[in-house]
Parts: C-alpha cells; structure tokens; sequence
C-alpha cells in the first residue's frame, strides 16, 4: 500500500521534529556571564559579536548576549523576571526609559571604576545602577543632491520652503520620534503645540520606526529626515558618499545616552561588574562607533576617519521628560489635525 | 503573526468544500470526551496569549477593571477604533473589486498563469510589512519609477503621483496587497457552484444580470462576505503599512497596544486594549463564522459544476486588460523590489546598475557593506555570511512547526469532525481576532526564557488553529461512503480511518502543512522575542538589516524569503491540482 508508506515517512519526520524540538529544549552548559540587550546588538555586524570575544581574551570569561526585541521589550523582560532573574547585566536602556527602569527596582548599583574617564554630563544617573556606554545626537539628515539649502533650524524647518519635504518618526512608537518631541519641548517650552501645528505641511510621512523612515528617506522619498548625527558617518564608510548631512541647527541638539546596569539578584554579580569596566573601557569603546552607529561614553577611544562626517552638536539640550510619554499621544493629534 | 494565514488557511475551505453525495450517512464521530478535549485545546492554545495578557493586567495594581475602565474612558482609544474600522472598510472594499474580475477568469476559464495567478495569494506571508512599504514606495513613491516615468514623458518638475501618503494611498497599498484572497476564495467558490441555476433562470427568460442576480449571486455571497471580511481584519490589524502612508498621527487600536506595552510599559493598559481590541475583531470573526456556514451550504446544491474553457473573444479582452492592470498595479512595486536587490548603488537613491552584490554580502559575509562581489577573496568565504545560516534556521524552525501543527491540528479536527455548533465555530474562530501585536505581547509573558525549541514550538502553536481549521473544513465535506464500506467489510474502526480517511485527508494535510510553513517562515516576532543566541531566520535578518542602513540587502534577503516560501506554495498547489 503505498499510502502506508506515505504515513509512515510522514511518522518519521514527525519523530525526528519532535526529538529535534527536545534536543534543543535540553540544558546546555551555563554561561558564567548573561546580557540581555536589545536585538541589533547581537546582530552579526552588532557590537555584541565584536566585544564577547574580547572581553573572554582580557578575562578568561564567556559572556551570552540574549536579545529580548527592542529597548521597551527588553525592559518588559527584566520586570517580568524580577522575582527570578537569569540576567546578569541589562545592556541597551536608554536615558527615556532610565526613569521607569530605575522606579521598577530591577537593578543594583555599581560605582565602577571605569566612570571616572566617562565624562559627567554623561552620567545622568547618580545612583550609579545604570553606566552609560554610548550616546548620539538626534538631527536632522540632509540629501544635498535633491535640495538646494537646508533650513538652519527648527522654525525654518516649519517653513513652507520645505513643504512634505520631511520624514519623522512616530514619537508614540519610535524613540527618535519621542526625541523629536522632546527636542521641541526643549525649544519651545509650553509652546511646542503650536510649534507642532507650524510644522504640521513640513511632514511628508511619519513613520512607526526608524529602520521605515530611514529606508524611505535613502529611497528618495524626501530630502529630510529625522535621524541621528551619526548616520553620515555611515554612508562615508560604506557607501563612500558624503552627499548626506547631518544639519546643526543653532539651538542645539537632543541627546541619546544608551546605558547599561547590574540586574538585582544578578547570579554573576563579580563577573558582571567585570564586564561592565570592561564595557567601559577604551579597547571595548573602540568598537562601538562602527557597530552601534553611536558615540562611545569614553573620550578615549579612538574614532574611525568615517566619523568626520559625523556632525558634532556645538549645544546640548536638557531635557525635561516628565509627561513626555503622554505628549507623544497629543503630539500625533496635532499632525492629524485635531 | 499579524498577517498570518487566516487568509490561506480558510480561503481553501471553499475549494475543499467540495459536494458530497454520502453527508447524509455522516455520523457524529468523536463523541464521548475526544471532541470537548479538542475543543478546550484548541480554544486554550488560541486563548493563552490573550488570557497570558490579561492574567498579568489582572495580578497588576488597580488590576484589570480598572485598567479596562480607563482604556473606555479615553477618547483616543474610540477614536483608533472608528479610524481602523473606517480604513479596513475601504480596504476591504477595494481588495473585493480588484479580486472580483480575477475570480471570474479564474472560474471560468482556462489561461497560461492562472495557477500563478491564484498562488499570488502567498505573496502577503513571505513579503514582510516593512518590504511592502519599501516596494509601493519604491513603485509610486514621490522618487519611484511611475513619477519618474511620467516626469520624464511629460517633462514635469514636480512628481505628479502624490496620492500614496494619504487616506487613500493607504487603502490602495491595502487593497492592491489583499486581493488575492479575494480572488482565490471567490474564484474556488465560483468554480465549484453549479452552473444549472443560473442556465434555469436563463432558459425561462431573465437578462444574463438577472439570472447572475437570481442564479449565482446567492451562491456567491457566502464567499465574497467571507474574504471580504478575512481582508478586512488584516487591515484592521495592520500596523507599519497604516503608520507609513495613512493620514499624520492616525492611530489604530494595534498602535495603541504597542505603544501601552512597548513605549509606556504599561502592561495592564495594553492588556485592556488587547481585549478591546479582540472583542471588535471577533465581531467581525462572528460574521466570518456565519458565511462560512451558508457558505457549506451552498456547496451542497449539487450539479454539473462549472465547465472551464480557454479564454476568448470578450473574455480574452477581459483577460488582457485585467493582466495589464495587476503588472501595472500590484507585480510592479513588488518587481520594484526585487529589481533593488539586485542593483548596486552608492547611497540606496544614487545611480546603480545590475549587480549581485547584495547577494554576494549575504553569501560570503565580507563585513562591509560596501564591498563588491569582485572584492571576494575566494570562494572559500562561501556560507561565511549570514544568508545560509538564516535559510538553514528558517527551515529548521518552520518545518518541525509546520509539522507539529499539521498533526495536532488535523488530530483536533479528526476529533471534532461532526460538531457543529457556535461555540465550535467560535473555537475554531476567535484565533483570527487575536492580532500580531496581542500574539507578541502574551509570548513575551508566557514564555520569557530564550530557547529555539521554544520558538518552534510557539509557531506551531500559533499556527495550530489554522491547520484545524482548514482540515475540519476540507473533512466535512470528505465522502464518507468508503469508510462505512470498509466497516461493513470487516475493518476495525482505526484501520477505516486510517486507511480511508487519511488517503482522503492527505491533500488538505498537505495544504495545511504548506500554511503552517509559510506562516512560521514568515513571521519575525517570536525569534525576536524569545530568540536563541545565534539563532536567525530570514525574517530576523531582514529586519535587521534594515535597522543597520542595509535596505538593499534586506530586499535581496527577503526576495530569498519570498522564494524559499514560494517554491513551497507551488509544490502545493500542483499537489491540490493532481488531488
């Protein structure tokens, strides 16, 4: 019968699944380091595959980067397991979600003694539970090939000169789209609503992520789009253009800080304070600006030439994040027209 | 997930619902315990992720009553709704009116790539939303190759297309995106509907629209409310798509979700709108449910089904025109983007030529995004990249899922064969009103540890109602007649089935199994949520490139995707064609 053949190949791939599926459900050698962090540092030209093996050749220690989605689903993670943690280190929370990671209790502080080459204003938390590691700039990206001047800042930006000539991101669901607004707020204070009502014929697209934005933006869709002030940096390096630009605008910048801590009730506690001196350190720090995209934390590190096009912000903004979370919502109600 | 195969899954219960001369010797199988067992799994495995959402609202402070409350009491939440009920409306109506004519050629009458034509349906699984976005844009985009085209003819300054980022920009990308559900369901349905009726209504002396009024159309119905109401709720669910090109700061109760759980990490407020989201979706799941009733109903009335022919005089006409209008209209932007994967530029709008490249980065690994494939050292590097590993992952996840789906699933609807009812209906519904956003958000709490068997296992289970549910429809409208002659002939009642049923089952397994691949393949969120170190399928690599400036890579990685799901979707149907 050959249906009974049939059946029992199906049987057959069915056992091997299932005893596949059982293989990799079995216990494998605990590492003697965990980091959960967000997924583009584990990707393969991410920092993460650069800075393990370093860090085992300085300390004989091998280290597991777990990524757990973006930086909002990395700090779902930590809260959910707090009562039982397997993490030792959270990689990867940046200074918007600082406030909710420090209120959950989730980590424990460390005075590491690599903060002292970490410049000040970089260290926004005192508690010392969360050690930045890198930052960036938000601005604005320029294509010098399909528009002819740039505007010089915020309001110019607003000007019908630049009508749907510019792509954001949604501050409700993106974090440049939350540092935009925050931007704003800086700028303009109580009156960032009406600024945002000005703006509102600037936008082409406001899209859900950065990865959408950026892709329409290098699509050719518009010349302008909210991005980082590191991103010119990259094409130099890989596409060797230097037709896009990073825009200084005279008010100053918003900045970025991505910071990493000890998780409470860490089962590597010695190790984890370990990798974050190491993480801090100018020979790990070396490997973020072509991997992360960003700025590394330690001056000492040496930048790659690429990073000439970088545009270095003459002004820092403070920021003031109480409520931002929900002007984002009101922030949208604007462009919508409402 | 959220684009899932509900589309696939229950668009072929209308071609498998064939017409069966021994139903009425049917009898109720599974009775005793099997068939409530079945039921309480299939409704828990579909349930788990919501309820997962919900338990967790519920242990958080305030609890879920009051999270609940302040999610009715907001405005935005009411007003995401009526904007998602209002663009999926339009969506689904445009999907039904570019789907409507395909059906009719594709029940009527024989043509060369027709059997392309209906396996376009499985274009939506493998292309993932961001590509989708990149590929309309890159068609009809303000830059794209129709404005260019038309700026270039007409000597214009200004791009002359500006429709795509608006209300119906969105509708369009929706509608052209969806169609072919409409189109196959339609069409299968169409196909299988005797011709008799109509010829009656004919012969006694109606107009050919009245008797397609009096004699099709009641028949048709079923299926058309059916797709249109599947189109509907993936647009409801939509999300990039509906954030890029419909109007600014839009919002749909999918953003809401992710905003409440990812931006706000506000899990009892995403809990709630999870469930007021559900509770929307599965009203329109309700309806779904109901046609799909009368829908077996229809295919009851036997006859000499629909005769095909070649296609000629008006209809080839017909023919041309309608393959002019899918080339322009939907191939384009998606030949748009696999004309990207395969050009090589300076900067992604820079000039570019033919070239492997993006391919060669993704084989052989060089690290450098700009390398060329005339920089390889040797062939030697090959498989250094991430290309074969992420194929070799996809495989490896999306086959075991695909496998352990079909079998659980096909188990459950063998139980269930014979039950009828709402809350069979309901189990066999409410997994289609449970959104991407919700499946991820209710993963993340149910299985927070990394493991790829986890992922695989999380796929099966995601996939599991649909296999269900398309086996318990093919199998409600299996003929009988053979078992009960292999009893009377002496068989035990496992030997009947086994020999009889399955060899009838085999088919729609076999459909089943290529859903449940193209679904897993497809989908990103549970290896980017509970992925293993080292551990990336296509998906995950598409998305990661192009969160790391790589957009032509990522066209390049998801045309691979595309293709690696394809192959199986045409396996598939040749498979159903020799059935």
């Amino acid at each position: 019968m050959r249906l009974k053949k049939h059946t029992l190949v199906l049987f057959g791939i069915l056992v091997l699944a299932l005893s596949g599926l059982s293989l990799s459900c079995a216990k494998r050698e605990e590492p003697a380091l965990i980091v959960y962090t967000y997924d583009s540092f584990v990707a393969e030209w991410g920092a993460g595959p650069k800075i393990a093996p370093l860090f085992e050749k300085a300390t004989g220690i091998k280290v597991e980067f777990v990524a757990k989605g973006d930086g909002g689903q990395l700090l779902s993670a930590l809260i959910l397991e707090k009562d039982a943690p397997r993490a030792d280190i959270a990689l990867g929370l940046d200074d918007n979600l600082a406030e909710k990671a420090l209120s959950a209790g989730i980590l424990e502080p460390y005075a590491a003694k690599a903060l002292e080459g970490i410049p000040a204003e970089l260290r926004f938390d005192p508690s010392n539970r969360l050690l930045p590691f890198d930052f960036g700039h938000f601005a604005i990206i320029w294509d010098s090939e399909k528009l002819a001047s740039p505007p010089k800042g915020l309001e110019d930006l607003a000007s019908p000169a630049f009508a749907k000539k510019l792509i954001l991101m949604d501050p409700r669901t993106s974090t440049p789209g939350l540092g935009f607004l925050a931007w704003t707020k800086a700028v303009y204070g109580a009156n960032w609503k009406e600024y945002w009502a000005r703006l509102r014929p600037s936008v082409l697209a406001m899209t859900p992520g950065w990865d959408t934005g950026y892709g329409l933006f290098t699509a050719g869709e518009a010349p302008l789009v909210l991005s980082y002030a590191t991103s010119p940096a990259y094409h130099k390096e890989y596409d060797k253009t230097e037709r896009y630009k990073a825009l200084s605008f005279a008010e100053g910048h918003v900045r970025q800080i991505e910071a990493a801590g000890i998780v409470k009730g860490a089962r590597h506690r010695k190790n984890a304070e370990k990798f974050l001196e190491f993480l801090l350190s100018a020979e790990a720090q070396a490997e973020i600006p072509l991997t992360q995209w960003m700025l590394p934390a330690n001056p000492a590190a040496p930048l790659p030439e690429s990073y000439s096009a970088a545009l270095r912000p003459g002004s820092t903004l403070a920021v003031d994040r109480a409520g931002l979370f929900e002007d984002a919502a009101a922030a949208a109600q604007i462009l919508a027209g409402k | 997930m959220s684009r899932a195969g509900g589309e696939r899954a229950s668009v072929r219960t209308s071609s498998e619902a064939g017409v069966s001369p021994a139903r009425g010797l049917a009898t109720r199988q599974g009775v005793g315990l099997g068939g409530p067992l079945a039921l309480g799994f299939l409704v828990l495995v579909a349930a788990a992720p919501l309820a997962a959402a919900l338990f967790r609202a519920a242990s958080s402070e305030g609890g879920l009553s009051r999270a609940l409350s302040q999610a009715l009491a907001d405005p935005a939440t009411f007003a995401a709704l009526a904007f998602g009920l209002k663009e999926a409306a339009a969506s689904a109506l445009l999907a039904l009116l570019i789907g409507l004519p395909g059906a009719w050629l594709v029940a009527r009458h024989d043509f060369p790539g027709k059997r392309l034509l209906k396996a376009l349906a499985g274009v939506p699984f493998c292309v993932p939303p961001i590509l989708v976005v990149l590929a309309f844009v890159l068609y009809f985009g303000r830059n794209g190759y129709a404005n260019r085209l038309l700026m270039a003819l007409f000597g214009l300054k200004e791009p002359p297309l500006g429709f795509l980022y608006s209300f119906w920009g969105l509708v369009f990308v929706h509608g052209f995106y969806n169609f072919p559900v409409v189109l196959q369901s339609v069409g299968d349905a169409w196909a299988s509907i005797p011709r008799d009726r109509e010829e009656a209504a004919r012969t006694l002396g109606a107009g050919r629209l009245r008797s397609f009024a009096v004699g099709l159309l009641p028949s048709l119905l079923p299926s058309i409310v059916q797709s249109s109401a599947l189109v509907f709720l993936f647009c409801f669910f939509s999300f990039v798509v509906v954030l890029v090109f419909g109007p600014l700061g839009g919002s749909t109760l999918e953003v809401e979700v992710y905003r409440a759980a990812r931006m706000n990490a506000d899990q009892a407020g995403a809990a709630a709108l999870a469930l007021v989201e559900t509770v929307a979706a599965l009203g329109v799941v309700l309806l779904l449910g109901l046609a799909e009733r009368r829908q077996v109903a229809a295919a009851r009335r036997s006859g000499a089904a629909q005769a095909t022919g070649r296609a000629r005089g008006a209809a080839l006409v017909v023919l041309c025109l309608y393959a002019l209008f899918l080339l322009l209209f939907f191939a384009g932007p998606l030949l748009s983007l696999a004309a990207e994967a395969f050009t090589e530029r300076r900067g992604m709008a820079g000039p570019g030529g033919f070239g492997l490249g993006n391919f060669a980065r993704l084989f052989f690994g060089t690290g450098a995004a700009g390398a060329s494939a005339g920089d390889l050292a040797s062939l030697a590097a090959f498989g250094k990249g991430p290309l074969l590993g992420a194929l070799g992952d996809t495989l490896g996840t999306a086959i075991p899922a695909a496998l352990l789906a079909t079998f659980a699933g096909g188990g459950a609807a063998l139980l269930l064969r014979g039950r009828k009812g709402a809350l069979v209906e309901a189990a066999l519904s409410l997994p289609l009103a449970v959104s991407g956003v919700v499946l991820a958000l209710g993963w993340s709490f149910l299985f927070p540890s990394a493991g790829r068997g986890l992922v695989i296992l999380v796929e099966a289970v995601a996939t599991l109602p649909f296999t269900a549910r398309s086996v318990s429809a093919a199998l409600a409208s299996i003929d009988r007649s053979p078992v009960l002659a292999a009893r009377t002939l002496g068989a035990s009642r496992l030997r009947a089935a086994w020999d009889v049923e399955l060899r009838s089952a085999l088919p729609v397994l076999l459909t089943s199994g290529a859903f449940a691949f193209s679904m897993a393949a497809g989908d990103a969120s549970a290896a980017l949520l509970i992925g293993a170190p080292g551990f990336e399928p296509l998906p995950l690599l598409v998305y990661r490139l192009v969160g790391a400036y790589r957009f032509p890579e990522a066209c390049a990685a998801g045309l691979v995707l595309a293709l690696a799901t394809g192959v199986i979707f045409f396996a598939k149907d040749r498979e159903a064609f020799h059935a």
